[in-house]
């Protein structure tokens, strides 16, 4: 069953692959991948009321198709713009989702989106969803509410 | 859609832009979706946070300047609140994926105009078109 972190990250989700990205966001799936065929990896930290960090892993199609969609690229040249784009996509999915989770009166400072994911925690929130044939993985970690 | 552009909008004075964004690829983004909109676009500035954006604003003559929120070196809003607010500066555009009511208020409350990521053509074209009649009502 889908936690309520989880339901906000697919809603934020969905809305960033299709509105950024112009790709179909199809069901959550139960099973998750394979962490190998989700290689292209990036993670976006926050601070604020609250501190955390978001994870998006994509298969290497949907880490493709991000910037060819984006901004028409393709081919080699277009290597360094699909980290930017998947950057960008996990910048706008943490962006979207903290407001349904923490509420809309926190205020969160974005880090730049980073290669790479931190270590996992166990309380980490996640939802995986079918991108078009590719799949796509997102894990929120939170940590406790800081002291004002 | 935004084939529904309509002549008086093509009549404008061609606009100088500054787009703020540590993202290249929103930076591109921004700046290919404005060519989209039929507005007349003059010289297209970029600059990769709000220390650059602010060196090109002392260098440069722009009629609007879409800044992101979270950059390296200056974010969006120190750079603003350096920047400050008048008749004869660039309208504004903070460009953000921050979907909190609070930084939404918060730019409002400076005077300048908030457009949140992901949005679409439409959206831009419109926030611009606003911005810019402010920009007129102020005269």
């Amino acid at each position: 069953m889908m936690t309520d972190n989880s339901i906000a990250l697919r809603v934020a989700a969905t809305l960033a692959f299709e509105e950024l990205g112009l790709l179909c966001v199809g069901s959550a799936v139960d099973t998750p991948s394979g962490l190998e065929t989700l290689p292209a990896v990036v993670s976006v930290a926050f601070d604020g009321a609250h501190t955390g960090c978001l994870t998006l892993r994509v298969s290497d199609d949907v880490f493709r198709a991000l910037a060819e969609n984006m901004l028409g690229l393709d081919g080699d040249d277009a290597e360094p713009w699909r980290w930017d784009a998947l950057g960008e996509m996990a910048n706008v999915i943490c962006g979207n989702a903290l407001p349904y989770i923490l509420g809309t009166h926190a205020c969160l400072t974005l880090a730049p989106p980073a290669r790479g994911a931190p270590p996992a925690s166990r309380s980490a929130s996640h939802v995986e969803l079918e991108v078009e044939a590719g799949r796509a993985r997102i894990l929120l970690e939170l940590a406790e509410l800081r002291r004002q | 859609m935004i084939d529904r552009v309509e002549a008086p909008e093509a009549d404008r004075a061609p606009l100088s832009v500054l787009v703020v964004d540590d993202s290249r690829v929103m930076r591109a983004m921004i700046i290919r979706t404005l060519r989209l909109t039929g507005l007349p676009l003059g010289t297209v500035h970029e600059a990769g946070d709000g220390l650059a954006g602010l060196g090109i604003l002392e260098r440069e003559p722009v009629t609007l300047a879409l800044v992101d929120i979270n950059m390296p070196r200056l974010s969006g809003l120190d750079m603003l609140a350096r920047l400050g607010r008048s008749a004869t500066g660039p309208r504004v555009i903070v460009v953000s994926s921050d979907g909190s009511d609070a930084r939404a208020s918060q730019v409002l409350a400076m005077g300048h105009g908030f457009l949140h990521k992901p949005f679409a053509p439409e959206d831009l074209r419109d926030a611009v078109l606003r911005a810019l009649d402010t920009r007129d009502d102020d005269r």
